[in-house]
């Protein structure tokens, strides 16, 4: 069931900073997001974050 | 949070991953997720998010060339957020096309492959039509799951009673845990702890259903059952740091640790309870503690 939604891992080049993978197949960062957003023809979904993120992925 | 709510909902989950390019990044420059082109589009289409001290930044749904058509409370419901998902991709079906892949999926899929796909699109229906017109077990359980997601009970039992004592071993963990929610809902926690309780760590599932233990010892209305709730949930996280079920457990812990009566959204007020560190808004009640 929810085994379908797990991902790949995937890591940030910049500093390392992980993607979180805890659900949600997120495609970081803007810019290969916004690729994927016309190559596909799907809306992007942003979620800006004001409190905080963490380079292990946390937010 | 959405994190703790709305973002570990599968519903949820699955209408972003099949019909959005998510994304989130840091508002401020310094921080680990910061990405300055998301920044410039976000402060572009909502001009207040620019400034040095923000409010709680709602979730956009935004065109690749930078329209704004949509935008969601951090603070939304499960329920609020998938129908404001679903009611952007109705008024903009130039954005939910199939792409070739489902089209193929849809004509040639097997029932399990369809079902899943018609769920995701929020057709529930007739995904379960789909799934009851099927004989095989797989089908039982994946029906089952459905209809716990939709919280029918009486459905779950209807499904489960189609693949008892002939089960597969490919979807003996799939039932025993749909069995498991189903005594829970129930207030049958000992039923619910017997079905899972055991598994081990290389269980496929084993964090739902470590997260479903603590559930039902929490139901068991005692002192002892909070503490071996807190600490199953405690454990999980600790483990399983990047799975669907951590940020699920880590409401719980939360809610519970912190004494929450569960009326309104809570805020630990700076105290750090979470285990996850999580600070400040907690969410709102977990709806998992009172399933029925």
């Amino acid at each position: 069931m929810l085994d379908h939604l797990l991902l790949a891992f995937a890591c940030l080049a910049p500093g390392e900073t992980k993607v979180d993978q805890t659900g949600i197949r997120w495609a970081l960062p803007f810019k290969e997001a916004q690729k994927r957003s016309l190559r596909e023809k799907r809306l992007l979904l942003i979620k800006p974050i004001a409190f905080g993120t963490e380079k292990s992925g946390g937010w | 949070m959405l994190r703790a709510g709305p973002f570990s909902d599968e519903r949820v989950i699955r209408t972003i991953n099949r019909r959005f390019v998510p994304l989130y990044f840091d508002l401020s420059p310094a921080g680990a997720a910061a990405d300055g082109l998301a920044r410039q589009l976000v402060v572009k289409v909502k001009p207040a998010l620019g400034g040095p001290a923000v409010e709680t930044p709602p979730l956009l749904v935004v065109t690749p060339g930078g329209a704004l058509l949509s935008e969601t409370s951090n603070y939304a419901s499960e329920d609020e957020l998938l129908s404001a998902l679903r009611a952007v991709l109705k008024s903009h079906p130039e954005w939910n096309e199939p792409g070739e892949e489902e089209r193929k999926l849809a004509t040639s899929g097997t029932p399990i492959e369809r079902a899943n796909l018609l769920f995701d699109l929020g057709d529930e229906a007739a995904a379960r039509t789909l799934l009851k017109e099927s004989s095989d077990a797989d089908a039982a359980v994946l029906l089952a799951h459905f209809c716990r997601l939709a919280r029918d009970w009486e459905g779950v039992e209807q499904a489960l009673a189609r693949v008892k004592g002939a089960v597969p071993a490919g979807v003996e963990r799939d039932a025993q845990l749909e069995r498991a929610w189903l005594a829970y809902a129930r207030r049958d926690a000992a039923g619910a702890i017997a079905e899972i309780g055991k598994w081990t760590k290389e269980s496929p599932r084993y964090s739902e259903a470590r997260y479903v233990v603590g559930l039902a010892q929490l139901r068991r209305d005692s002192r002892r059952g909070k503490l071996e709730a807190l600490a199953t949930w405690k454990a999980l996280i600790d483990c399983c740091s990047q799975d669907p079920w951590v940020y699920r457990a880590d409401w719980a812990y939360t809610q519970v640790a912190s004494g929450s009566d569960g009326h309104g959204d809570f805020s630990t007020g700076g105290e750090r309870i979470s285990p996850l560190g999580r600070i400040g808004y907690m969410g709102r009640r977990n709806p998992d503690l009172d399933l029925r």
